[in-house]
């Protein structure tokens, strides 16, 4: 014949397993996790061997304790009394079950089926006792002072220019009346050093900086590394490490709670009281109560912080893409308004057949600078969403294109364009991409660099191709610098200046640089002006082929 | 009488030439064409007396807006025809505040628009009226 306390050493995981699979039917229990399901009834359960292998049935400080922190904690998660005492009911069947599995003559003899039923309806009748008395005493003060940080809550998102450390001193003033402490600090997780720091606290403790790691060396560090609430019963004489001015504070009890209990960590909340006594079940539950809120209230403001944050950013993108958008209606409409005027002219019947065909050239030309301006938008979308350019790769000669850019830049601005090259230096490029990005390198040295003063292609092969262009005049800013190839992004110093622009060129240079396998660079200061430098492998076809296999 | 002496400033190369032999053709003006703020500022400071400025306003280092309202304060009251492709509405504000003889055109305009801004401009000038576009202007 088995006994109580056999099955339940035996066969406990068997026991717990079928336990929480009926359990979990309790409305209540929807969306809890097996641990905070399970909460003390493993516990409770070996108590209940215990029990039936001593042969005495009674309510011992500890299992009441456990039964009473069990019970606040279902409160807490929204239990009702019947769904509690279901819980223990079930428990007594699970562990009938066991036995019942096995032959008749091995089942437990009637006095200990007996002893393990009484066992089981003391914690009943414990549970619905102290509910009541719950309901009647914590429902009144607990509720007023979770209403109280609600309010507190709700008011820091109303008003966001309030310091956080302010609104936790108006939380911890709460903390400190419910538990009539007369200390209350919150330290504060930060992911990046994995460190405790104090936030802001009241009472007692006078605000000094403290920092201190997650070992459990700390008091802090121990109230971190558990669920359930930690206390230290003298502050002035443990061996823990507390802050130096708390330990001579006269605060002699020190009761510390994790936030949240379970997930990632938030930061460590404690109270500290002069007597030297020990907190009640009722005491630590409303504590827990309080620090579940406040953390819940912590979460949703990180929350409400990110999607400030993100608010923000998508109104400056939003600004951003709007000023764009109207930079680029501006420079479509210069070509449309040539074309236009062109056409008016060619309608009016000029007499000589040059100026015919002057005009229907300059009609082309215009709607081809509206083309190439919608293709440039497109590819800077194209590299602005991560997508390589499309590249005509072919043997040309970049000293032949730096030529023609400067010849074109000539005829546009005047004789300021000079080329510093040796020889043709042939390599597999595209031959359309890299006159883009020279053409705009070379407009932005005319827009931005010094008026009148020489802008230089220079060519250099070495090691790799090295394809530059530099200007005189005032220097991008540094803090600019490793800005200005994103898409969209106008420089405040360009912005400040009278040209409106795309703020898309620098990022066409970028990404034609990348799809060819090399780089662009930039070095600025007001002694040797602005130089923009594209690197080059010789064979892009052969560089990319390398790049991607590289992945 | 003189021929209408104008002073016309935008980058755009395609613009300027545009502009420029419409008003050759119908006005038979003797056209000054200027590609940056710089040198309209330049021009109106030491080339002689112009009967009108047309003038884009995004242009490098000097708007035409900036040039004009700088004129103005140095006491130079010539017209001004302000071109632009900005939909900036405290634009025609900007404009007026250049007085009576400033009008805004909005590219892209048509050549009548053009030469219906330059009349508006020059009206109680030399060149009132008596300056009028030929017929062959196409109607819109």
């Amino acid at each position: 014949m088995a006994t109580v306390a056999e099955i339940i050493h035996e066969r406990e995981p068997q026991i717990m397993k079928l336990w929480l699979a009926e359990a979990r039917a309790a409305a209540s229990a929807q969306g809890l996790s097996a641990t905070a399901l399970e909460n003390i009834m493993p516990m409770y359960l070996s108590a209940l061997a215990d029990q039936s292998e001593t042969g005495q049935i009674d309510a011992n400080d500890r299992r009441h304790n456990r039964v009473q922190n069990h019970l606040s904690s279902r409160i807490r998660q929204g239990f009702d009394l019947g769904e509690i005492i279901h819980e223990f009911v079930l428990l007594g069947r699970c562990i009938a079950k066991e036995w019942q599995s096995l032959p008749e003559d091995q089942w437990p003899s009637p006095a200990d089926i007996e002893r393990l039923h009484s066992q089981i309806q003391l914690g009943i009748t414990e549970v619905t006792r102290t509910f009541y008395r719950h309901m009647l005493e914590d429902e009144q003060s607990e509720k007023r002072y979770v209403r109280q940080l609600q309010a507190i809550a709700s008011d820091a998102l109303l008003d966001l220019a309030r310091p956080l450390r302010d609104r936790l001193r108006d939380v911890l003033d709460v903390v400190m009346e419910a538990m009539g402490a007369q200390c209350a600090a919150y330290l504060g997780f930060n992911v990046r050093d994995a460190k405790l720091a104090l936030v802001s606290c009241v009472g007692a403790e006078v605000i000094e900086p403290y920092v201190t790691s997650l070992d459990p060396k700390s008091f802090v560090g121990e109230v971190a590394g558990h669920e359930e609430a930690t206390t230290i019963h003298d502050a002035q004489s443990t061996r823990m490490e507390v802050p130096a001015l708390l330990r001579q504070s006269g605060i002699h009890t020190l009761l510390g709670i994790r936030l949240p209990p379970r997930d990632d960590l938030i930061g460590v909340m404690y109270i500290g009281i002069t007597e030297p006594r020990q907190f009640t079940p009722a005491e630590i539950g409303r504590f827990e109560a309080l620090g579940e809120r406040l953390a819940l209230h912590l979460q949703n403001a990180r929350l409400f912080e990110a999607l400030h944050e993100k608010i923000v950013s998508l109104d400056m993108e939003k600004a951003l893409r709007e000023r764009f958008v109207s930079a680029l209606a501006h420079d479509l409409r210069g070509p449309l308004s040539a074309a236009r005027l062109a056409a008016e002219l060619l309608a009016m019947d000029p007499a000589s057949a040059d100026d015919r065909r002057d005009l229907a050239v300059r009609i082309d030309r215009n709607i081809e600078r509206v083309d190439r301006m919608i293709r440039d938008l497109l590819d800077a979308n194209r590299i602005r969403a991560g997508e390589r350019l499309p590249l005509q790769l072919d043997s040309c000669d970049v000293v032949a294109i730096a030529e023609q850019v400067a010849e074109e830049a000539r005829a546009m601005h005047g004789d300021r364009f000079r080329v510093d090259a040796e020889g043709p230096v042939v390599g597999v490029w595209s031959q359309e991409d890299l006159h883009r990005a020279l053409w705009n390198l070379v407009t932005n040295a005319v827009k931005y660099g010094a008026p009148e003063e020489p802008i230089t292609i220079t060519v250099r092969h070495e090691d790799l191709v090295r394809v530059s262009v530099h200007n005189a005049g005032t220097p991008i800013p540094r803090s600019e610098q490793h800005s200005i190839f994103g898409a969209y992004s106008r420089a405040p110093t360009a912005d400040a200046s009278a040209r409106v622009g795309w703020g898309l060129g620098l990022t066409l240079v970028h990404g034609a640089a990348e799809a060819h396998g090399g780089k662009v660079s930039v070095t600025s200061d007001a002694e040797s002006g602005t130089t923009f430098t594209i690197e080059l492998p010789l064979d892009a076809k052969s560089a990319r082929a390398r790049i991607d296999e590289r992945g | 009488m003189a021929k209408l002496r104008v002073l016309l400033a935008d980058d755009d190369s395609e613009m300027l030439m545009l502009v420029e032999k419409a008003l050759h053709q119908f006005y038979d003006a003797e056209v000054v064409a200027v590609a940056t703020g710089g040198e309209l500022l330049e021009k109106i400071a030491n080339d002689g007396e112009f009967d009108v400025i047309i003038t884009d306003i995004s242009m490098p280092w000097m708007t035409g807006l900036h040039v004009m309202h700088t004129a103005r304060t140095a006491g130079l009251g010539i017209p001004v025809v302000v071109m632009t492709a900005l939909r900036d509405p405290t634009l025609p504000e900007q404009v007026a505040s250049l007085g009576a003889c400033a009008e805004l055109l909005h590219k892209p305009f048509s050549i009548v628009e053009l030469f219906a801004a330059l009349r508006r401009c020059l009206k109680n000038t030399d060149h009132d009226s008596r300056r009028q576009p030929g017929a062959r202007v196409a109607p819109r």
